[in-house]
């Protein structure tokens, strides 16, 4: 229970800084971080996949509806959250993985966790684009505004993830 | 129906996630639709004021027209002139005798400013009202033919029943026979009008002129109306059944004049002792 506890208050303060903030940054347009995308990334590796596609779906429709943005976060979510389960296969080996079914990320290497981070929110930034855009003739646009805005997410990302950790490592 | 459920169970999954993407692209477009009102109610603005100046430009081009009309009509009244006729001829121009005070009837130009011909009662605006001397009952004409009747006065606005209007009932003459009848308009072509009551035992013809009768209290004798177009002889009928082409193109309207009879109070007076039975 307190496990979900702590997804939601996550999920609530992603929110918040989501719409407050981060929305709000757009350097030159091409640094737009959407931190929210950390909530799906964080949720319990044996998560059931239509479960989380739902959560995800939710959660962009929340940004959606804050920042006017239609169903734009909400398709980029839902994306994310349906690859997840294949990319977690892929980059968290096998044995760690069988291990970790009723875990949470904590005890995922940096380095895993990572390269496990950084193609979901890549994908989420590039579907966000190409959908904001509906127009492919501008792929170079896209690809470079969802390459900057993914490393800065990213960034956030990975520090968001040693925030959470250190209480719980150091007492 | 077994293999249909295995195969959504089998890709129940997929299918779920196509339903919210599906869910989230329809929410999308929605928005940009949204986006694309907004834009459209924006750019409407921006015709609109386009239209108006397309309005203002097509009048700049109509304005040769409407100087010919002038001219033309300029020119008949400077032939009825009494300085342009002969002596004998104050019979051919009766109405404007030697003294001022006794003119009869006086004409104000004024600009159509509204106007329908869809409606079955349709009525024009007039950009002069009362300060101008516009009196309601007034006749209102055009250099092409007569417009209607005035029927309510603003200090600057007045209102005219359109002689396309179930209202108007104009007395009318034959120019060569002389015999009257009403000009009423069915409705309909905006350019036709209908001549009823002329007797059979009148020659009449296509193209024949029709003009105001002297039988009317609101409009001069002897002001173009239209030609007759067609003649129709109803079955057992003693009159004409007449559809007259007018003159004036109601669509067209831009400058008329507005003519006060000044004689009228006294001839409606006169007339008001008579004791029809």
């Amino acid at each position: 229970m307190s496990e979900v506890l702590k997804h939601l208050v996550r999920l609530l303060l992603l929110l918040i800084f989501q719409i407050t903030v981060f929305n709000h940054i757009g350097l030159h347009g091409l640094f737009n971080p959407f931190i929210y995308i950390f909530f799906v990334l964080m949720l319990p590796l044996a998560t059931p996949a239509g479960l989380l596609m739902l959560m995800a779906f939710l959660t962009g429709l929340a940004v959606d509806i804050f920042s006017n943005t239609g169903g734009m976060h909400a398709f980029a979510s839902t994306l994310v959250a349906f690859i997840r389960p294949f990319w977690i296969k892929t980059t968290i080996p096998r044995t760690a993985y069988d291990e970790l079914q009723n875990i949470s990320f904590r005890e995922v290497e940096p380095g895993q966790f990572v390269t496990y981070a950084a193609l979901l929110v890549f994908v989420h930034n590039l579907a966000l684009y190409s959908i904001e855009s509906l127009d492919f003739s501008d792929i170079f646009v896209i690809l470079m505004k969802a390459f900057f805005s993914s490393l800065l997410t990213l960034l956030l990302v990975v520090a968001l993830r040693y925030i959470e950790i250190r209480p719980r490592r150091t007492p | 129906m077994r293999a249909i459920l295995r195969f959504f169970a089998r890709f129940r999954l997929l299918l779920f996630f196509l339903l919210l993407e599906g869910i989230a692209l329809v929410l999308t477009v929605q928005n940009n639709q949204y986006h694309q009102a907004v834009f459209l109610n924006s750019s409407n603005a921006v015709s609109g004021s386009f239209y108006s100046e397309i309005n203002e430009f097509s009048e700049y081009l109509r304005l040769k027209q409407v100087n010919d009309s002038l001219v033309a009509y300029v020119e008949t009244l400077q032939a009825m002139l009494p300085a342009n006729q002969s002596l004998d001829t104050s019979s051919f121009y009766p109405l404007l005798t030697d003294s001022i005070v006794s003119q009869r009837y006086f004409y104000t130009g004024a600009k159509v400013i509204n106007n329908t011909v869809d409606f079955r009662n349709n009525y024009l605006t007039l950009n002069k009202g009362s300060l101008n001397g516009i009196k309601a009952r007034s006749a209102v004409i055009s250099s092409k033919g007569i417009v209607g009747i005035i029927k309510d006065v603003s200090p600057r606005f007045s209102t005219v029943i359109s002689l396309l209007n179930k209202n108007a009932r104009i007395s009318a003459r034959l120019k060569k026979s002389g015999t009257a009848g009403t000009v009423l308009w069915p409705g309909g072509n905006y350019r036709y009008a209908d001549l009823i009551e002329i007797p059979e035992h009148v020659e009449v013809k296509v193209g024949d002129t029709i003009l105001t009768s002297p039988y009317s209290s609101i409009f001069p004798d002897g002001l173009f109306i239209g030609t007759i177009a067609e003649i129709e002889l109803p079955e057992g009928g003693s009159m004409y059944q007449l559809r007259v082409k007018l003159g004036a193109d109601f669509k067209q309207l831009s400058y008329v004049w507005v003519v006060e009879d000044r004689f009228v109070a006294e001839r409606d007076s006169l007339e008001s002792k008579l004791n029809y039975e």
